[in-house]
């Protein structure tokens, strides 16, 4: 039992036809309306080797590729920890900000706390994160610090106390 | 009658007594993002502290510096008797307004 399995080309003159029988491969050549079978076993064999060889350095090529991806992850990792480690200061204009606005009495508490959620973060995500995360702690701390300035002036306090009321802030 | 305290002073003088004897900045903002669900910015926790400790609610006290501080030191926070007074009369207004209401969902 055989079935048609692949049109290798056709024209004018030949046509061929790639037949599998249970246990070998034939090529049907139709030239002028005369065919010829070419029993192909011994290319299939060899087909099969290739095939085989492929797929033997496809796997080692995986394997290969695997290990890399390995090295690679680990010096990644390295590398994350020789930055993290070379450069623990939160951003300098962040930390500017924020003294700049704190309390004078609470400025240096507040420094030390913003860091130590630094280092934490440092830790957690990477000094890039980290960093991104100093800042938006540091503007979302703006409001609050600028308002307790305000209020600290003495003169502001009355107004800008009723006004808080007044919003319910 | 003691001076009216906010929601947010309120939740800090909670937190503070919850963290005692360690209850800092960072301490207390982990505690209020715990049990509240809210993450407030150091700014709003100090600018709180800062009106608490001049309505002399709290007392700050100085504590250890350390390396990932950056050498600075820490300050922690004690709630005053004064403090105690008006967190209890703050949680007893509440709870008087609370008393004998019974919300939706509560029984869930």
């Amino acid at each position: 039992m055989s079935h048609r399995e692949d049109k290798q080309n056709q024209n004018v003159d030949l046509d061929y036809f790639l037949t599998r029988g249970d246990r070998s491969l034939h090529l049907i050549k139709f030239s002028r309306g005369v065919g010829a079978i070419h029993n192909l076993s011994r290319n299939t064999v060899l087909l099969d080797e290739r095939q085989h060889l492929a797929l033997q350095y496809d796997e080692q090529t995986r394997q290969e590729l695997s290990d890399l991806r390995e090295k690679l992850d680990a010096q990644r990792e390295r590398l994350d920890e020789l930055d993290d480690t070379s450069d623990t200061n939160p951003p300098g204009l962040a930390q500017f900000l924020a003294r700049l606005l704190s309390p004078k009495e609470h400025g240096e508490t507040i420094l030390g706390d913003l860091q130590e959620i630094f280092q934490r973060d440092c830790k957690a995500f990477g000094r890039r994160r980290a960093r991104l995360l100093y800042w938006s702690g540091t503007i979302r701390s703006v409001g609050p610090l600028v308002f307790t300035k305000l209020r600290n002036w003495g003169l502001f306090a009355a107004v800008i106390e009723y006004g808080r009321r007044k919003i319910g802030w | 009658m003691p001076d009216p305290i906010g929601q947010l002073e309120q939740h800090v003088m909670l937190a503070i007594m919850r963290k005692q004897p360690a209850a800092y900045g960072v301490a207390i903002q982990q505690e209020l993002l715990e049990r509240t669900g809210r993450k407030h910015s150091v700014g709003a926790i100090y600018a709180t502290l800062d009106k608490l400790q001049k309505n002399g609610h709290v007392v700050p006290r100085q504590g250890e510096a350390t390396a990932e501080r950056g050498g600075r030191r820490k300050m922690y926070f004690n709630l005053t008797a004064k403090g105690q007074s008006a967190l209890q009369a703050s949680l007893n207004a509440i709870e008087s307004l609370r008393r004998g209401i019974r919300l939706q969902g509560a029984m869930r």
